[in-house]
């Protein structure tokens, strides 16, 4: 009877907070846990469009010659939810450019660039027969662009979201759709009978 | 006094968190051609099959593609993904690669494909666990 007082005492004691907070590294893919736009989904396009970019490398190829030079245009998001676009397209970009299959052009840095040649040229410590000259650079040949939209519903407590996020890779010069492709997500969420 | 041992049982394996995490894992070796089903969990080992392994390569980067088959009459919901390494058996880029969703429907049959991150890896492991064990 005591070790039973004891024990109860010691369940209702964990029960009734006497935890701290603790926090713990967890695994990168976890089940859904609500119908917004997770980590994992993100994740999943952008293996997706990576894979599929990847399987249809001949053709992309045939079109601009070997490794051929891409750059990427905005995604534009038109979700309600807040999603940094750039962190999809980096990843995107990370994965293709570590397949060894196609190289790219980054305009963000465009003004470093130009700092570091102009820099190179003016501060009189670099030799000049070294120095970097402007207006060698390659030049993209092909861009990536897409969009992520969202439908939406909520019937009898229960919330439907679409997710649809769709990529496109142009040739610049010939303005034709060289690749596309699409990550469709539907994800439901129920509210709980019981509860506040 | 035997219901006291169960219950302290009971809440002894709640606190410690019992789920099983094991499942499934298929390894492809696309040098050799070898391909070899490993089943760890036997709950999900009743539930799906392994029915084909094949391989390919696609201007150098290696594509498998694992065929699952359903052997309920249940939808199962499964998470799969495909982990990729060197000849060394290193793993290459294995945070990249995140478990995809699958939707099986009761005796249904299903292909998981996976592409290599870059020209170097050569063999695959793929990982098919329930999602529901995915915390």
């Amino acid at each position: 009877m005591k070790y039973m007082a004891i024990g109860c005492a010691a369940m209702a004691a964990m029960l009734c907070g006497c935890a701290t907070t603790v926090a713990r590294e967890t695994q990168l893919d976890r089940k859904a846990m609500t119908a917004a736009l997770e980590p994992q989904d993100v994740r999943r396009t952008v293996e997706k469009m990576v894979d599929s970019m990847l399987q249809d490398y001949e053709y992309i190829a045939e079109a601009n010659g070997n490794r051929p030079v891409l750059d990427i245009s905005g995604i534009k998001n038109r979700s309600s939810m807040h999603i940094d676009m750039t962190s999809i397209t980096d990843s995107i970009r990370t994965k293709l450019l570590r397949s060894r299959r196609f190289r790219f052009m980054d305009r963000t840095t465009s003004a470093d660039d130009l700092e570091f040649m102009n820099d190179q040229a003016m501060n009189g410590l670099t030799d000049q027969s070294k120095a970097i000259q402007a207006g060698q650079q390659t030049a993209a040949q092909m861009y990536l662009y897409g969009a992520l939209t969202e439908m939406r519903q909520q019937v009898n407590g229960v919330t439907d979201r679409y997710y649809k996020f769709t990529l496109n890779l142009k040739d610049l010069r010939t303005g034709e759709l060289i690749w596309t492709d699409e990550q469709e997500i539907r994800k439901q969420q129920e509210r709980s009978t019981f509860g506040l | 006094m035997k219901m006291k041992t169960i219950m302290l049982a009971a809440v002894a394996a709640a606190f410690a968190g019992c789920v099983e995490t094991a499942g499934t894992r298929v390894s492809i070796d696309t040098r050799t051609g070898d391909a070899s089903v490993l089943e760890s969990s036997t709950r999900l080992a009743g539930r799906v099959k392994i029915v084909g392994v094949s391989y390919d390569d696609v201007a150098g980067i290696k594509k498998a593609t694992v065929t699952i088959e359903s052997l309920t009459h249940k939808r199962q919901e499964l998470q799969a993904r495909m982990v990729w390494m060197d000849a060394d058996g290193a793993e290459v880029d294995a945070d990249g690669k995140p478990f995809r969703a699958i939707v099986l429907d009761g005796m249904d049959v299903t292909t998981f494909t996976g592409m290599a991150p870059n020209p170097r890896c050569v063999k695959a492991r793929l990982q098919l666990r329930e999602t529901d064990t995915a915390q």
